[in-house]
């Protein structure tokens, strides 16, 4: 039995050790230390996964019902899968990039990892909110210090103003949850929200898609993605679409499939018609994009798209297959953004004109460039495929035209492949580069192998969330 | 318990040898899986006919249903795996000679991998799985076109290949949901019987989806293209999936699937198509020079001609074609791949200018060309007469009339690149040797085996005045290239029509698919800066708010005048509400 608590005590204690190594001037490097918190984190997940989970609930403040209360809802295990390993493999990224005020920066690190574990086994609804905005926040550090010089401060202040805004409406969510059942517990309100007014619902709903097109985003309320994306250093970007953009994905299941479907039922043809117009409008921007990683930030959103589809459509293989897609394409889409990353120390920009013919000198990268595209096209044998099959599937039974979604598929087809074309293929365009070392390899492997081992046996993560209706 | 699958693992076992051995022993790696598929396939084949049976694993289960790994074992898809284990085993071995001096782990994998899945693909049960292979052997294919990525046309091939089969992969993934949701099975069995219980909507629909899908795949108008400028990749590549077996996935498809077809009514139009296919195909072959991209266009003419047979009913004309094609036009890729090597060109004029004999590549070439054009005494003049048999009156004259036109490409491209020669021998080289020999073998004798076909398929074949008829102007249109190219006759009335033929090709159709990727991409970049006008709009909204956090920032400037001036005024005001409302 592996107590929950653990997940918060020992990224605290590795906070206390960072601060400890600052303050007594230890000279300790400040990654070992994370690392080995994120490496006990892994082995306690998996340790969870044999042997069980126990929770835990101490009341905090009775009257208003905040407990600390710790437990695995049915939800939990995947988005936990990858908010326990991405930061791991990230952490030579931020090895490699950030080089000072470390000390600030990793604990920083360590509360937002700490807060999206968190969140995820949150059984009290302000408790969640807590861990919400302390991952969030955190992140506004992240961009704005440690992003790029001249737009970090003002993409930073943007993306507060846009994610503030989206835990507000989170805020009135879970007060108006709690003003109809009278509760804050996940436990109660799960059991007691059918009993809430349909018209309540809808309310609830409609604040519930602020959050929800905000966080993941989104059209039209993806205004903040593309500078936020594109400033920050690629460890917040990671951070960013691996990981707080399923934020939204858990919030939209929990408290919309999960709490009010009645609500969702009635709008569901609506809520894939938004997913479907973000499809088709973000290919064709996507398709404009001479960015690598603006292109692939845009391109991220067309899977938040689908994943909101496949939750839209409240059928069961559409729910499976967006969590499929929440835990592939938060695999797939770190490792393209680092190897963006890399791309870009290697050739001092992000352009796609200014890269060109890798694929001879930096063979290694290559290799797992084309292979994280491949896998983000939706390659079958990878990990994509199985969640864009039961999305769509799902979606089709309850509004056939949704498979016009996939026009939105073959257009980003066409930009994927021109990337690989532009960077790996053709003639060298520059001298003097090294390929990836082994270290970094290694990470790609790790999230490679993720990736190629959903693909092969989704039953895996599909298993992770039974219970759901 | 009958563990079929076996037929898959050697090759993706291959596949990682390939990538994991030394350089040097990948090709043993990949030979030795074939051979082992190979075997494999027959024991089967032999151990099973007649008595079919199906395989399955789960794969996963979501929303009630039991999504599994299914095979079927019957005399079609045994036979089928037996095909493409023989050609890849072949190709393999041709790869010995041609890719030495290239990269050999990659190339290896890559094959083994594309192997792997076109095993996958003949003898998949479950639809789900058939497109998963499909769209392996479409991402295969790209990664093989491309494989001397360094320049550009590979490059630009590869891309150009994938984007074109990937708007029919997307349309087999959309009509596989189609037809799931309606059948409730993915058995291709089970959605077959359940054609009736479709509703007259998602049958059409499903139809045009499958139909634009095996278009894309079998380089078929308006598809065609990209096949044509796939030879850019290696030759034993372009002998293996771009002749034999990749291509012919889409005419495969189309038989399994054929009631289906028939139901939504789409055999006329798909009879339609594969005429106007088969006539462009065939004009474009004969003003090209490039001997690839001749066969290319001739690999289009033939999957046309299966396509028609399918269309026209007649299942096991298009099986049966496919294996000779198969045959044939592995056969011609490995001759102009020798022929590159040795002789060190393509195109066929400068292999008229430069070579003084073509040794004995002669004979083989003349069996592989002379199997285009379906002439007798060879295999192909057997499949000819098996495809048309179920043509209407008017099928068949335009079929004589293609026929003819088949023939002179053909031997057009004879007559110029080979020349018959006194004898001496080239140097041996077995991985070339054999495969060619062998082939030619077959396609010279094997006409005989379309009288046993019907075990594996019901297979008919009709002789009547038309399949004279076209054996006829397939021998006239073989004589007019005799005229034509080899003797320099009639060229003052042929030069007419060559004229007509040059306007055809520079009005060509790739350009108008070039225009319309340009015109997408251009509209792209207008909705891209609406985009970023939109998002700037967002943008005066949080830099609003910075600017008032940064004006608000000045009533805490630390300056004590300023304190006192706000102490000072905030009495005043508070004197003044009192007054006011007190």
């Amino acid at each position: 039995m592996i107590y929950l608590l653990s997940f918060l005590l020992l990224p605290f204690i590795g906070i206390i050790a960072l601060m400890v190594n600052t303050f007594l001037k230890c000279r300790m490097r400040e990654e070992k230390i994370v690392g080995v918190v994120i490496a006990g984190t892994v082995a306690i997940f998996f340790g969870g996964l044999a042997l069980g989970f126990k929770g835990i609930s101490i009341d905090l403040v009775s009257k208003i019902g905040f407990s600390f209360s710790l437990g695995i809802n049915s939800l939990s295990l995947p988005f936990m899968l990858i908010a326990v390993i991405i930061p791991g493999a990230l952490l030579y990224t931020a090895y490699k990039e950030i080089k000072d005020n470390k000390a600030f920066f990793y604990i920083l690190y360590l509360i937002t990892y700490a807060s999206l574990i968190s969140v995820f086994i949150s059984y009290n609804f302000i408790l969640l909110f807590i861990f919400w905005e302390a991952a969030v926040l955190s992140l506004f550090f992240i961009i704005s210090f440690w992003g790029d010089k001249d737009t970090g401060r003002a993409s930073g202040m943007k993306f507060l103003v846009f994610t503030q805004l989206s835990s507000l409406a989170l805020l009135a969510v879970i007060l108006l949850l709690f003003s109809y059942t009278g509760s804050f517990s996940l436990y109660s309100i799960l059991q007691l929200a059918s009993s809430i007014p349909l018209l309540i619902q809808y309310v609830i709903l409609f604040f519930l898609l602020v959050t929800v097109m905000i966080k993941m985003p989104l059209f039209p309320l993806h205004a903040w993605m593309p500078d936020s994306y594109l400033s920050a250093p690629t460890t917040g970007t990671v951070l960013l679409s691996s990981l707080l953009s399923k934020l939204g994905v858990y919030a939209f299941l929990l408290i919309g499939f999960e709490m009010i479907p009645a609500a969702i039922l009635h709008a569901r043809i609506i809520l894939i018609g938004i997913g479907l117009l973000t499809v088709l409008y973000i290919a064709v921007v996507a398709t404009s994009q001479r960015n690598l990683k603006k292109l692939f930030s845009y391109s991220s959103m067309i899977y938040m798209a689908m994943i909101f589809i496949g939750i839209s459509s409240l059928t069961t293989a559409g729910a499976d297959g967006a969590i499929v897609l929440t835990v592939s394409h938060s695999f797939i889409i770190a490792m393209l953004f680092i190897l963006t990353g890399t791309l870009k120390s290697r050739s001092g920009s992000y352009e796609i004109s200014s890269m060109g013919g890798y694929g001879a000198k930096m063979p290694a990268l290559s290799v797992f460039f084309v292979f994280a595209v491949l896998a983000v096209m939706g390659v079958p044998g990878l990990s994509n495929f199985v969640g864009e099959f039961l999305v769509f599937f799902g979606a089709y039974s309850v509004l056939p035209i949704a498979l016009i979604g996939l026009i939105g598929v073959i257009i980003s087809t066409n930009y994927y492949l021109s990337a690989i074309k532009n960077v790996i293929f053709g003639r060298l365009s520059r001298a003097g580069l090294r390929d990836i070392g082994k270290l970094e390899t290694l990470q790609m492997l790790l999230l490679s192998s993720f990736v190629v081992l959903v693909g092969v046996l989704p039953n895996l993560i599909i298993s992770m969330s039974r219970g759901l209706i | 318990m009958n563990m079929i699958y076996f037929i898959l693992i050697p090759m993706l076992l291959a596949a990682l040898a390939a990538v994991l051995l030394p350089e040097r022993r990948a090709f043993h790696a990949a030979v030795i899986g074939s051979a082992v598929s190979l075997g494999l396939s027959l024991f089967f084949l032999f151990d099973y006919f007649n008595k079919p049976f199906l395989e399955s694993v789960n794969w996963f289960v979501s929303g009630g249903f039991t999504f599994s790994i299914s095979f079927s074992a019957s005399n079609l898809t045994l036979f089928m795996a037996s095909l493409v284990s023989f050609i890849s085993l072949l190709v393999l071995v041709f790869s010995n000679f041609y890719m030495k001096k290239e990269p050999q782990r990659r190339y290896y994998a890559e094959m083994s991998l594309f192997v792997f899945s076109m095993l996958g693909l003949v003898m998949s049960n479950s639809l789900l799985l058939f497109y998963v292979f499909w769209e392996l052997i479409g991402v295969m294919s790209y990664l093989l076109i491309g494989f001397w990525y360094q320049r550009e046309a590979p490059a630009a091939a590869g891309k150009k290949a994938l984007i074109f089969t990937r708007i029919g992969d997307l349309s087999f993934f959309a009509a596989v949901i189609i037809l799931f949701s309606s059948a409730k099975t993915l058995s291709i069995t089970g959605i077959l019987s359940s054609i009736g219980s479709l509703n007259h909507g998602a049958l059409i629909a499903s139809a045009s989806l499958l139909f634009i899908a095996i278009i894309s795949k079998s380089a078929q108008f308006p598809f065609y293209t990209w096949l044509v400028d796939a030879m850019e990749g290696p030759t034993p590549v372009s002998a293996l999936l771009h002749s034999a077996t990749m291509v012919a996935a889409g005419a495969y498809l189309l038989v399994l699937m054929l009631p289906l077809f028939l139901s939504a009514g789409f055999a006329s139009m798909i009879i339609t198509f594969g005429f106007v296919t088969a006539f462009i195909a065939a004009l474009l072959g004969l003003k090209e020079t490039h001997l690839k991209r001749i066969l290319a266009y001739s690999t289009i003419e033939s999957l046309s001609f299966m396509f028609i047979a399918a269309a026209t009913a007649n299942a096991g004309g298009a099986i049966f074609y496919l294996f000779t094609h198969a045959i044939f036009k592995s056969l011609l890729f490995f001759i102009a791949g020798a022929g590159f090597i040795l002789f060190g060109s393509y195109d066929i004029y400068k292999l008229k200018s430069s070579v003084k004999n073509s040794g004995w590549l002669y004979v083989p070439a003349l069996i592989g060309f002379a199997s285009i054009a379906g002439l007798p005494p060879f295999m192909s003049f057997f499949a000819h007469l098996s495809l048309s048999a179920n043509f209407t009156t008017l099928d068949s004259v335009v079929f004589v009339l293609l026929s003819f036109i088949t023939a002179l490409f053909s031997f057009r491209a004879f007559f110029v690149a080979f020349k018959k020669s006194a004898a001496p021998r080239l140097k041996r080289e077995l991985s070339v040797y054999v495969p060619v020999l062998l082939l030619s073998a077959i396609a010279l004798f094997g006409g005989v085996i379309m009288f046993y076909f019907t075990g594996i398929i019901h297979t008919v074949y009709y002789v009547d005045i038309f399949s004279m008829v076209s054996m006829l102007a397939a021998f006239a249109g073989a004589y007019t290239a005799f005229e034509l190219f080899l003797n320099r006759r009639l060229l003052r009335q042929v030069s007419a029509a060559k004229n007509a033929a040059i306007k055809l090709s520079e009005r060509s159709f790739d350009s108008i698919i070039t225009a319309f990727g340009i015109a997408f991409v251009s509209f792209a970049d207008i909705v891209g800066r609406l985009d970023e006008k939109f998002i700037s709009l967002f943008s005066w909204i949080s830099n609003y708010f910075m600017s008032l956090g940064l004006a608000s920032k000045e009533i805490q400037n630390g300056d004590s005048s300023t304190y006192i001036a706000a102490i000072f005024l905030g009495l005043v005001i508070v004197i003044i509400i009192a007054v006011m409302f007190v």
